[in-house]
């Protein structure tokens, strides 16, 4: 039914698609799956008319067809369940399922319009919520179940569901599964972007694998074993990327006694040395970003109790965790990391001020100090100082959000995402630094989606998945394998 | 009962509980001419606010109403011997035209229509300047007569009050029950989403602005012709007094939240608290003040109720 060949799409000088096929038949279920920063989510948006492509043709029903927005993709039958673009919260469940309808006429009423979305609520296991009440009364898995009603009422051809149960319980996961399978019977052919290997081989009738922007032909998912899966979406060369681990650690410096905080379902007990680097492995929506965020003071600790160097540890926010010289620089580089419209040096002074400066008044030359020194651990180079932040490569960037932070001294740093949107070369620089810290005796926890750089960086490994602490081994005891299982609960699967 | 009847319920107690207070020393309160004095007060405010709130709804703010107001004033004055009633309809058609231009424009060229209004806010002002030379403008003395209509009370309503409660009525039904109105909703609460969703941005953004200017426009000219005289220095503060409506109205400052209705209760929780301190003889600074402190009673009833929401709907959804 839906033919993609030959997509190409690059953001700036990131080529993130070369030369993708894809192809779903009417009523099927196709698994598009593939490690982050594969290009799944800009492939489906390509498709959605979000995003527009730098080349290849998409084709529906043989008739070649041209996407350049939402509501081309619309008009071609193609219904898109986006991960975080999803409803509008203050408008009613009914308003939010003929959303972008223009087909209702132009005068509508409030009950007259619940009257028609009673049937889609229904068919998606909606029946016993009240079409006029506000969508943002309802949970996070109602929510996406009303876009899949949206995409029934549509009539749509084509459905994209773009990770629908990140953020989900497993009951209400069944809810969900239940609604795809409905659409599927009714002749839609189906797009579904997952990490969790259980839908996958419970839902889907095919799989297609992307891998570093490009795709494999796809494959049966009844004839498939996880390994084969899991070694399709990996299969990337370890080479020199990353540096040796440490000898021996130190000491113990934190310990968390069954810590629960937002985004947990189940307390989190784990310790850390000096001069270790831990990695918290898991998905979006696993629990491992969540513990940074705890640590970072965040969000607060809920229960359990933190020790930092054998004293108390519960930061009242940001500040508070700062002053303990915990630092924590989040995955979200564009609005946490970096003062993208500020030079370089004021970007990596900008948490040390006071350190740099006299009387109240900031001191050039202290500045300029700190920021060479910070410059020279993170391999930034003289020609970067004087550009924006903003102007840099994903990669420099990232060094200024980390080099910020290393110029406070800081005993333990909570990495986020590390190396998202980060290429290859400054990737493995990165690492180096980092390990170089760690070395010199900073401790550090990292949370990462990225199996191998989990694998590559760490010294432990905690995995996580669905707020859970899933095991922490140390990663000589862990391979690609078991821990790709682990953090997509695989074992559920079998 | 949606939460918004509910919020609509309790502001309409709270403009009542005002009234109330007041009334009960101020015997005007209840007289019909008192009561129709109260009503006609509220026009020039009341249809500005209108506009404004539906921009608000938008997730836009629309801050060149009063400078909207003045020019179409002084063309309404100017205008005035090819007879009343065709120079409203063309100085309000006219006036909708320029704002949905710059409604376009705000869509097209993406910029926060806070900036760009503060724009035309002040450059309308300045075209208002040269097409009035820099003078009030006057109907001429003999023609005076003519305008009467527009101050002569039946029952309670006179032309102007009356065309107010007309609007809201219209506008409300139009946010409540078109397409273009539901649209105008939509990309206020979610503008992410909605795109994605396939609703059209620039359509709800044009028909706001537009609707918005239309309606400063005859606010203009109407009070205007009342007065029979326009200065194009006039409407300075009426967007103050509209916002503040929309505010204790329940319009969400960030967007896809209220009801238009809401705005014309919180109009008249304003007009009701400022004329009865008027008529209690109070200093005018207090008028400001208690306005200013009303706002702020309602803002953080607003967020208190709403923490207690979230923190029962999360409580909700734990136990389910």
């Amino acid at each position: 039914m839906l033919r993609m060949s030959g997509i190409v799409k690059s953001y700036g000088p990131t080529r993130v698609l070369e030369d993708v096929d894809l192809a779903v038949e009417a009523g099927e279920v196709m698994a598009l799956m593939g490690e982050n920063g594969a290009g799944k989510s800009t492939l489906v948006k390509i498709l959605a008319g979000i995003e527009p492509a730098d080349g290849g043709t998409i084709s529906i029903d043989g008739a070649a067809v041209s996407i350049r927005s939402p509501g081309h993709a619309q008009a071609a039958g193609i219904g898109y369940v986006a991960q975080e673009l999803s409803i509008v919260e203050s408008l009613s469940v009914a308003e939010n399922v003929f959303l972008g309808d223009e087909t209702l006429g132009f005068f509508r009423s409030a009950a007259s319009l619940a009257r028609r979305a009673r049937p889609y609520l229904e068919r998606v296991g909606l029946d016993h919520i009240d079409p006029l009440s506000l969508a943002e009364e309802h949970s996070v898995a109602e929510r996406q179940l009303v876009e899949i009603a949206r995409l029934l009422s549509r009539k749509a051809r084509i459905a994209i569901l773009d990770e629908p149960t990140a953020a989900l319980s497993e009951t209400e996961i069944v809810r969900v599964k239940a609604a795809v399978r409905t659409l599927a019977a009714e002749g839609c052919a189906i797009i579904y972007v997952t990490h969790r290997m259980p839908e996958v081989f419970d839902l889907t009738q095919k799989v297609t694998v992307l891998r570093n922007g490009k795709s494999f032909p796809a494959v049966e998912t009844a004839g498939l074993s996880i390994g084969d899966l899991i070694e399709a979406m990996l299969g990337r060369q370890l080479g020199q990327m990353f540096p040796p681990r440490a000898a021996h650690a130190g000491e113990e410096i934190l310990r968390l006694d069954a810590c629960r905080a937002s985004g947990l379902k189940a307390p989190v007990s784990l310790s850390l040395r000096k001069g270790e680097i831990l990695a918290l492995a898991g998905q979006v929506g696993s629990g491992a970003g969540a513990v940074l965020r705890m640590l970072a003071g965040v969000t607060p600790i809920q229960s359990g109790s933190v020790t930092l160097e054998g004293g108390a540890y519960a930061p009242s926010g940001i500040a508070g965790s700062i002053a303990r010289k915990v630092l924590y620089c989040s995955d979200d580089r564009k609005r946490d990391g970096i003062f993208a419209v500020r030079s370089v040096p004021e970007n990596l002074s900008a948490p040390a001020l006071s350190a740099v400066s006299r009387f109240g008044l900031l001191s050039p030359a202290l500045e300029g100090e700190h920021v060479t020194r910070i410059a020279r651990q993170f391999g930034l180079g003289e020609r970067f100082l004087g550009r924006l932040a903003g102007n840099l490569s994903g990669g420099n960037q990232q060094k200024v959000a980390l080099g910020k932070w290393i110029g406070l001294d800081p005993k333990i740093l909570l990495v986020e995402e590390p190396t998202r949107g980060v290429d290859v070369g400054a990737r493995s620089e990165i690492y180096s630094h980092l390990r170089k810290l760690a070395d010199e005796g900073l401790s550090i926890i990292f949370a990462s989606s990225d199996t191998q750089e989990v694998l590559g960086l760490a010294d432990r490994i905690a995995s996580f998945f669905h707020g859970e602490l899933v095991r922490i081994c140390d990663a000589d005891d862990v391979t690609a394998e078991s821990l790709t299982r682990d953090v997509t609960r695989a074992s559920e699967a079998a | 009962m949606t939460s918004e009847t509910k919020s609509n319920l309790a502001r309409l107690g709270l403009m009542i509980a005002v009234y109330l207070i007041l009334a009960a020393r101020i015997p005007s309160y209840y007289s019909q001419p008192g009561i129709a004095a109260l009503l006609d007060s509220a026009v020039l405010a009341g249809i500005i606010a209108i506009g404004v709130g539906l921009t608000m709804i938008a997730g836009e703010m629309d801050l060149s109403v009063g400078s909207m107001a003045a020019f179409a004033g002084i063309l309404s004055i100017q205008l005035f011997p090819y007879g009343m009633v065709p120079v409203l309809v063309i100085v309000v058609l006219f006036c909708g035209l320029l704002g949905a231009l710059q409604g376009y424009c705000i869509y097209k060229l993406n910029i926060s229509s806070m900036v760009f209004t503060i724009g035309t806010l002040i450059a309308l002002r300045g075209l208002t300047l040269v097409v009035s030379n820099e003078k009030t403008v006057l109907i001429p003395f003999e023609n005076i007569a003519e305008t009467d209509f527009l101050s002569a009370k039946f029952f309670v309503f006179s032309i102007p009050s009356a065309t107010l409660l007309v609007l809201v009525l219209l506008v409300d039904f139009f946010s409540r029950r078109t397409l273009w109105g539901r649209e105008i909703f939509a990309i206020g609460g979610g503008r992410g989403e909605a795109r994605a969703a396939g609703v059209s941005i620039r359509r709800p953004i044009i028909v706001a602005f537009s609707i918005s200017a239309a309606l400063a426009g005859l606010a203009g000219a109407l009070l205007s012709f009342r007065t029979g005289s326009a200065s194009p220095l006039g409407f300075e503060a009426v967007l103050l007094e509209a916002v503040t409506a929309c505010l204790i109205g329940g319009i969400a400052l960030a967007g896809g939240r209220g009801s238009i209705l809401g705005v014309l209760i919180g109009l008249f929780t304003i007009r009701f608290l400022v004329s009865g301190i008027a008529a209690l003889g109070a200093p005018f600074w207090m008028q400001s003040l208690a306005t200013g402190a009303l706002l702020i009673f309602v803002i953080i009833a607003e967020a208190a109720i709403g923490y207690v929401t979230r923190r029962r709907r999360m409580a909700r959804a734990l136990t389910a």
